[in-house]
């Protein structure tokens, strides 16, 4: 055999091993579309149809109701969120998702600036994101080193499916999705009283904070290229951010371009809840309470800050989400 | 480091770029630091014992050949003594120091419990063998300290053997060693086919074994049974399996070691057994204790007594424990009887009119041998003599109270791990059969596409099935720890 040929096929068995495992990586990948992390959801939006990406931890997907503000304004809106995501992982979700949208703002829900550097949920939020410099870069940034195994090789974390999985959990894997109907929110529909406002703990890593500050400013840059406007939120909750903590990110937001600022859980903010129908927990709003802060939100995104509507969402497909969001109850 | 780590995988790629492009002296100082490297990662400090059994063998080979002092054995002695020695301190002096005082009934308070460092009974019987072999002339001492301490450290060997023979490793240091793509590709196959046997076979067997262990009161006989069967099983694929990644990598290397193994399990006695059995230390502790206590020239009753006593230290080897010396014994035991009882089996099969080739006889011997076999790794695998006797008496109980339920979900398997572990037999189980019948391996990289082919299945297999990342509970080698 000569060496040319030996070459070929050395790389074909090589090729073949990578076909394999990265196929049955993705096939065995458990299926999620709620409680954030709906990449393949939103890869399946039509191109450039959304106005407006919401990012963030479980404040953000909980809290927005991407319907609602379809509804009251005509602007298409979507979450990218995961759960106690991180701010670099929310920054590489924003880059990713501006490759197959081009929205006219972004909003950050902004409490992850003081989360650990590495919460629990590392894996579920990267392992769901396409392969790419992005999920690369997220991974190398923003990844425990005890999760780049499964997140650069998904076999590493998920061929005990192979075992497991149902056949019909494989077939939905393989399937073509189609697009979230709640367009990345995830739907709570208890309801508990939220109990007094209280500020929420955080261990004090003023390192993290800095290295989150400088993916703010990161993103702010990318922005600014893209002629996107980013707002960075807090989201309304009763486990309030340290006031210290809040007037010292307020301060730093301040001294970025191309950052705008705004605390929702400041009581000037009336959003109209009712303690016994609109919380989840003390930390989250149920559909009842999110209904009411993206009615708002919706107002406050035309009136406020001038954002339109693109006008190229699918009609049909924003009515269903409506109507959808609109049939739910608390407690059904 | 394990082989089946990714840690080894990055670890051998990054050696191999550059062991090919050094020249010849350069290459050997390579491999020197990579093998220390390599053991140092298990315990840095063990980097010094290594160093120094290195230092103390290689000028006691040296001073009894050159005479010094006038006193040549003397210094095979002391090198002897100090390396049986530090495996001493470190293995079994806890263990005597216990016992002993036990038997005077009085506690042990005073437990050294030293960190028993990686491989320690592997090397320093490679290096007892050497000195041993300078003494009797069977080679002559090392002269090139690096080329010697490439041969206690040698990485690929060091963690679990085989047991490496000076007189087999020294003469291929003798020139340095060019890139054979044909070696490398071979090498590479034989550590794949180890890994998945490791991987897929004996991680998931250790599964029934660890679950039924754990709790043998909770089980049936039956299952008993089958989880003593399961770690004969076990334990062979997991050791052959780092055998076959040893030879594979030293083949990569460009060297060659022995083989642990052929197909001892389709032997028709223990004593056959134990000729395909760990092979390395068989022959070592033949070559430096059996047939220095006379062998098998000195009378029936001195050579069984000899079965015996290299048994015993056989067992000792394995480890410090009651449970080692047992198994140990009870192998020769089974050899001695199995002599006492040769004449009247002989003459049992010719009264029952059962030709000596029969292949129901052959089968039958084989399962009796597997059977014996079963009961003495009991002691090996069990916590305790109690724990031992106490699944003796429930495998036993079989023949009394019958199986029992058999709950196999009990195991721990599920039932497509189950299935695929009878499946991933089959390609392990034929290549015993293959090789037990004498045939050598199949030459997979003379064709290029068959060998791939092998290869990626093989890769495919282990990452698909290995019992490696979340949610699985990976074994080290059952015999890292000896």
């Amino acid at each position: 055999m000569t060496r040319g040929r030996s070459a070929a096929v050395t790389a074909l068995a090589v090729i073949v091993f990578l076909v394999f495992s990265y196929g049955t990586g993705y096939m065995l990948l458990p299926e999620r579309d709620d409680y954030g992390c709906t990449w393949d959801t939103f890869l399946s939006e039509d191109r450039n149809s959304i106005d407006v990406i919401v990012s963030g931890s479980s404040l953000a997907y909980c809290d927005v109701i991407p319907a609602v503000i379809w509804e009251k304004t005509g602007i298409t809106s979507y979450v990218m969120a995961g759960p106690e995501q991180t701010i670099p992982i929310s920054y590489y979700y924003l880059r990713e998702a501006c490759r197959t949208q081009r929205p006219t703002a972004l909003f950050l829900e902004a409490t992850g600036m003081f989360y650990k550097q590495y919460q629990d949920y590392t894996k579920v939020n990267i392992g769901y994101m396409p392969w790419g410099l992005n999920r690369l870069r997220a991974t190398f940034e923003a990844a425990e080193s005890s999760e780049l195994p499964g997140l650069l090789f998904p076999l590493y974390d998920y061929h005990s499916r192979f075992f497991t999985a149902a056949p019909s959990e494989i077939k939905a894997r393989l399937l073509r999705d189609s697009p979230d109907r709640l367009a990345g929110y995830t739907l709570l529909n208890k309801a508990q009283d939220p109990g007094k406002t209280i500020y929420r703990k955080f261990a004090a890593d003023d390192e993290n904070y800095r290295r989150n500050l400088s993916y703010i400013k990161s993103l702010a840059k990318f922005c600014a290229g893209r002629d996107i406007d980013l707002y960075l939120y807090i989201a309304p909750t009763r486990k309030l951010i340290p006031e210290d903590m809040l007037q010292r990110l307020k301060q730093d937001a301040a001294n970025i371009d191309g950052i705008n600022f705004i605390d929702f859980s400041d009581p000037k903010f009336n959003f109209g809840f009712d303690d016994s129908a609109d919380w989840y927990d003390s930390l989250h709003l149920n559909v009842s309470g999110a209904e009411k802060f993206s009615s708002f939100l919706a107002g406050y995104m035309s009136d406020d800050l001038g954002i339109t509507a693109g006008g190229k969402g699918d009609v049909r497909l924003w009515q269903s989400r409506a109507d959808y969001i609109a049939r739910q109850e608390i407690g059904k | 480091m394990s082989f089946t780590s990714f840690r080894y995988l990055i670890f051998i790629a990054v050696f191999c770029v550059f062991y090919f492009l050094l020249p010849g002296k350069t290459q050997k100082f390579y491999l020197l630091f990579a093998s220390y490297a390599f053991y140092m990662y298990a315990g840095p400090a063990f980097g010094a014992l290594i160093l120094a059994g290195t230092v103390v063998s290689y000028f006691c080979a040296r001073f009894f050949e050159d005479g010094v002092l006038g006193r040549k054995r003397l210094w095979i002695a002391i090198g002897a003594v100090y390396t049986i020695g530090v495996l001493f301190v470190f293995k079994y002096l806890d263990f005597f120091c216990g016992t002993a005082m036990r038997v005077m009934g009085r506690s042990y308070a005073h437990q050294l419990a030293l960190v028993l460092p990686v491989g320690i009974s592997f090397f320093t019987f490679a290096v007892a063998g050497y000195l041993f072999d300078v003494e009797s002339g069977k080679i002559k001492a090392e002269r090139n300290f690096i080329n010697f301490a490439v041969f206690v450290s040698f990485f690929p060997t060091i963690m679990a053997g085989p047991i490496g023979y000076a007189r087999n490793f020294l003469p291929q240091l003798s020139a340095p060693k060019k890139y054979d793509a044909g070696r490398v590709q071979r090498g590479i196959l034989r550590f794949t086919w180890g890994a998945a046997k490791k991987l897929v076979v004996a991680d998931t067997l250790a599964i029934i074994v660890n679950t039924v262990y754990g709790d043998v009161s909770g089980f049936s006989n039956g299952l008993v049974l089958l989880a003593a069967a399961a770690y004969s099983l076990q334990i062979y694929f997991d050791f052959s399996a780092y055998t076959d990644m040893a030879v594979g990598t030293a083949e990569v290397l460009g060297f060659s070691v022995m083989e642990n193994f052929r197909s001892p399990y389709l032997v028709t006695s223990v004593k056959e057994f134990w000729k395909k059995w760990h092979i390395s230390l068989t022959s070592w502790l033949r070559e430096y204790i059996y047939f220095p206590l006379g062998g098998s020239r000195r009378g029936k009753a001195r050579t069984y007594f000899n079965v015996l006593v290299v048994f015993a230290v056989s067992g000792l080897w394995h480890g410090a424990a009651f449970t080692f010396i047992i198994w140990g014994l009870l192998n020769g035991v089974y050899q001695v009887a199995g002599e006492l009882t040769k004449g009247a089996r002989s003459r049992l099969r010719a009264f029952l009119r059962i030709p000596e080739d029969s292949r129901l006889l052959w089968l039958w011997r084989c399962a009796v041998t597997f059977a014996l076999v079963t009961v003495a790794w009991v002691f090996f695998r069990a916590g305790s003599v109690s724990q031992a006797v106490l699944i003796i008496e429930r495998m036993l109980s079989v023949f009394v109270s019958g199986f029992g339920v058999m709950d196999f979900a009990s195991l721990g398997l599920m039932k497509r791990q189950a299935v695929v572990l009878l499946l991933s037999l089959i390609p392990f189980v034929t290549e015993d059969i293959y090789i037990a019948r004498g045939k050598q391996r199949p030459e997979l990289e003379k064709r290029e596409l068959g060998y791939w082919a092998a290869v990626v299945m093989l890769a495919v297999l282990i990452v698909s099935f290995g019992n490696y990342g979340e949610g699985f509970n990976p074994q080290d080698f059952v015999y890292f720890k000896f």
